[in-house]
Parts: structure tokens; sequence; C-alpha cells
């Protein structure tokens, strides 16, 4: 993958998320495709940090009723990375 | 369901009816949210809140406070306004109320709630600050924000229309001149005679059989138009004053001459102008029957016509004539002693009015003038185009009288304030009473009358207001002098 911003779709700012960037851990939509490791350069470049840690967990889509026909919206993957001590990404934390 | 609505338009109505609902809801809920969810801080915050107001200025009726809040003070109130916009306000990927301050910044924007929490000071704080500065407001405030940010000191201004502070100026012993009428003897005579005229009674004449000129007839009459009976145009037993021009014209003229029993005719022509169009313009034929030919009889002027009135004779009933006169005379020098009185007072103190009162004053006296020409069966909007005016002219004439009326109310009442002048429940009885003789119904009524529409405190002032004046008038050195009017 080429670009850094294929990779990093968007982050998630929830009450869940925002409890865990009290933790340095940081979350987001990524490519279905993009592995830890692509993960962890596209975080670094993007914002400038030095990331310690990328979990990753494939998210199913969610099945959804229009009218009589049945469909899923597309699966998607999730990324929690965290960051090494002292690093934040304070631009999601008023998102 | 449709036959209720009374050919309006339903939809446009009902569009309306809501909208207008809704707003009122809307506000109401806004004030009452304000009052009601601030006052419980307003409790808790008072007691700490360091409140740092002076008088800036003050100039025609208006004072202008300035306020500062101090930083740790305001960022209380700020953190209020933004838990406040957390709970109002939808945040997805947070419960309601939920959601951390950094992104409620963020979404909704800081000078949002800057503003919010401005609000919120303004509220907690405007009654202490006026109170400190022993400001007796009329109406309501306007703010203006003049420093507004995150841990700094929050500033604002403040103003609003004061009671005026008056200097009364010597209020007892004015000189005034109490004018008098005098009744004259040939504005009795004249009086009586218009009662004699009102007495006056139609009696048949006998001597003659023909109809005169002057003459009130007795006489049925029946109008065709091409040969046809019409509406409202046959009548017996109609009484008419020849001359009185209150027919058609043409009509009374041919009636001259007719005698009565004899059978005869009338043709005339309805008016292009006619009210009634289906009549205008047309030639009309009158068929009439002449009955009685009557003319007015003014009652003797004896002691029978004073015992018609109720009295027993001609001179009691002239006694009573004059004294009532001089009664109307004695009230109406009074009311201008009062007036004078007052003037006097007024030109001699000097005050800011304020100007929403004359405001309100010209106004409600450009209704009561509205519905004084309405009740005279002129439409506002002619009477507007005859005289050339302007509602806003209108006002203007208005203007002085209004400032003298506001003017008064304030010496009225701070003169009462000052002698001690209070209304006893006893007094409000009495008057209930006098009200109640004059309507002729039972004082019970009348107080109920009162109570329900709220309006026994105006009662109770407009009999200090009485009393305020007899005592002006009491205590003024009052000369006084008798003129008379040449009669007409």
């Amino acid at each position: 993958m080429e670009f850094v911003h294929d990779i990093i779709r968007k982050p998630i700012v929830t009450e869940k998320t925002v409890a865990l960037m009290e933790q340095n851990k940081y979350t987001f939509v990524v490519d279905n495709r993009a592995t830890k490791t692509e993960i962890k350069r596209a975080v670094e470049k993007i914002f400038n940090v030095k990331v310690v840690k990328v979990a990753t967990m494939n998210m199913h889509g969610k099945l959804r009723t229009m009218g009589r026909t049945k469909g899923y919206r597309p699966d998607w993957k999730k990324a929690i990375v965290t960051l090494a001590e002292g690093n934040r990404i304070e631009i999601l934390e008023g998102m | 369901m449709d036959d209720l609505r009374g050919g309006s338009n339903p939809p446009v109505r009902t569009i309306t009816y809501f909208a207008l609902g809704f707003y009122r809801v809307f506000f109401l809920a806004r004030v009452s949210k304000l009052s009601a969810g601030y006052g419980i801080i307003w409790l808790v915050l008072r007691e700490d809140l360091v409140l740092n107001s002076l008088i800036e200025k003050k100039e025609g009726g208006r004072v202008t406070l300035k306020v500062t809040i101090p930083a740790q003070d305001f960022d209380k109130n700020y953190a209020e306004a933004i838990k406040r916009a957390a709970r109002e306000h939808n945040f997805p990927g947070f419960r309601k109320g939920h959601a951390p301050k950094p992104i409620i910044i963020s979404r909704l924007g800081e000078s949002y709630l800057l503003s919010e929490a401005a609000s919120l000071s303004i509220y907690m704080t405007q009654a202490q600050a006026m109170k400190d500065n022993n400001i007796q407001p009329i109406g309501d405030p306007q703010f203006d924000v003049e420093q507004v940010n995150e841990h700094e000191d929050f500033i604002y201004t403040l103003t609003v229309e004061v009671m005026p502070e008056i200097n009364l100026p010597e209020y007892k012993g004015v000189k005034a001149v109490k004018k008098i009428r005098k009744i004259s003897d040939t504005e009795v005579d004249e009086f009586v005679e218009n009662t004699r005229k009102r007495q006056a009674q139609l009696v048949a004449i006998e001597d003659r059989d023909t109809v005169e000129n002057g003459d009130y007839i007795l006489f049925d009459f029946k109008g065709f138009i091409n040969d046809e009976p019409f509406e409202g145009g046959a009548a017996e037993n109609y009484t008419l004053k020849i001359g009185s021009n209150s027919f058609i014209p043409g009509f009374e003229d041919q009636m001259i001459g007719k005698k009565i029993g004899e059978a005869g005719e009338v043709h005339v022509n309805f008016p292009e102008d006619y009210h009634q169009e289906s009549l205008a313009g047309k030639p009309a034929v009158f068929k009439v029957t002449v009955k009685e030919i009557k003319k007015e009889e003014l009652p003797e002027l004896d002691d029978e016509f004073a015992k018609d009135l109720g009295k027993e004779t001609l001179a009691e009933f002239k006694d009573q004539v004059r004294s009532d006169l001089e009664k109307q005379a004695e009230n109406a020098a009074t009311y201008d002693l009062e007036n004078s009185i007052l003037n006097i007072i007024a030109d001699q103190t000097e005050f800011d009015v304020p100007p929403s009162m004359i405001e309100m004053q010209i106004d409600s006296m450009v209704t009561d003038f509205k519905a004084r020409v309405e009740y005279q069966g002129i439409s506002w909007e002619t009477y507007l185009e005859h005289s050339g005016k302007t509602v806003d002219e209108i006002k203007k004439d208005f203007e002085p009288k209004a400032l003298q009326a506001v003017k008064n109310f304030f010496i009225l009442r701070d003169v009462a304030k000052l002698e001690n002048i209070t209304v006893a429940d006893e007094e409000l009885d009495a008057k209930f009473e006098e009200l109640a003789a004059g309507y002729q119904v039972s004082k019970e009524m009348i107080r109920e009358y009162y109570e329900n529409n709220n309006r026994v405190e105006d009662l109770r002032h407009d009999i200090l207001t009485e009393k305020t004046l007899r005592f002006l008038v009491d205590n003024a050195s009052v000369e006084e002098e008798e003129f008379e009017t040449e009669t007409k």
C-alpha cells in the first residue's frame, strides 16, 4: 500500500475510545488489508508519534434489512494503537 | 366539525394557532428553565460570589452599572454551561451528558459556550448588583457584555430605567386660585326651559284639517315602484314632523296641503346615493292617508310642571336646578384647582421621567382616544384620513400630556409616602358601597367584580390619589374667585 491515508481511514471517537486515550491508546478504522506493521508506520508518519503496539481486529458488517431484502454492511478492520509514553495525538482528543 | 369553524379558512388558522402555541411553549420553556435551573445555582453561589459593581453613568432616567465577576467564579459558570450543553445536545458515540469537555467545545464552538456562560452569570448576578447599588428598576434591564473569556474576569454592563428620585419642592401652602363659575339666573332659566322642551307633548289640532309646514302628522303610507310594493316602503300610524327632512327629499313638501282622511299620492325619486342600493335613483309613488295633525305643546311653567318632576313648587324646582348647577361648577372648579396645584408643584420639580413610562402613558392615551373616536361611529382609518395625521403625529400631540400625567403620578406617590397617607380597608369598603349605590347593585357584587378582575389594587390607588389630592388642596393657600360666563 502506497499512501498512509489509504491505510488509516478515520479515528473512532466514542465514550469507550476516549476512555482508552487515558492509557495512550488511540483507535482507528483501517483498511481491511492493512497489517500491523503498515498501521504502525502510517500512524507514526501522520501524527509524528512513536508507536509501541498495534492491536487489530476484523469487524463483521452488521445485518441490515431494507424492506424485505436483507444485506450486510461492509466488514471493516479496527486498530487500537498504543503510543510510547509521552506521545499524544491532541487533535483526536477534541473531535 | 366544519360548520363550527364559522367560515374562516381552517388550515390557515390551525397553522397560525399551532405556530403561536409552539412559540409560546418554547418561549416559556426557555424562560422557566432559566429561572428554575439558575435559581438553584443562585442559592449555592450567591454566598461566595464576589460581586464588584459600580455605577458608570446616570442619565435620562437610565442607570448603567458595570459589573465584574472574578475569573474563578466565571469559570464555575463556564463549567456549568458546558455541563448544561452536554445534557441538551446529542453527541454521537456518547451517552447524553457523558461527552467530555474538549469534545463539546470543539463541536459546539467556544463562543457559543462562552455566551451561555455569560448569560448564566448575568442572570445570577443582575438582581444582586442592582440591590447593591440601591437601584429600583422599571422594566427589564439591557445587558452588554464587555469581556468574556475563560480564566478571565467577566465584565458586563447593565442598563436599566430607574424609578426617578424626586426632590419635592415645598408642596404645602401652594398659592392657587379656585375659580368658581357663578351661576346666573339666565342659566337657571335656560335649564328649566330645556327641561320644559323635553317634556313637550304632541296634541292634536282640532281647528284645521290641512297639513302645514312644521306640523306633526300621524299618517299611513304605502310605497310602490313600478306599481310593485317594496320592502320597508309602508307603515301605519307613522308620526312625521313636516320640515324635519327625515324622509327622502320632496316627500315632506308634498305632504303640505293634504287633508285629514283624504287619500293622496306623493311622487318622489330616491336619491342616487340612497343607502339601500336596490332603491337608489328609482322613482316611487307613495299612497298616503293623513289621520291626524298634531302640534308640539310645551307644558305650562307652573307648580304643576314642577310636580311632574317630583317637586312641590316651581320655585323649589328652580332652587334644585340652581344647586345642581352650582355643584357641577364647584366640582369643575375643584378639579381645575387640583390640577393647577399639581402643575405648580410639577413645574418646580426637576427629575428624569423614565422614557418607557411616558411611552406607555402615550400608548394608553392613544388607545383611549381611538376608542372614543370609534365610539362616535368613525373608524380609526377614516379619522386618520380626515385629520391628515399619522399615528406618530397623534402620539406626539399626546406627549406633553403624558409627561404631565407621569410626573403627577410620581409627585402624588411621593407626597403620599412623605405624609404617610394610606388607604384603610374601611375606606375601600366605603368606596365599594359608593360604587354599588351608583350602579344600583349590591356591595358584594362590586367587590367580587373588582376581586375577580384583580382591580382592587387599582381602586386602592385611586382612593390614595384622591386623598393625596385632597391633602394638597387642604394644605394649599387657596383664593376663591367667582367669574361669570356670558350665556349663549
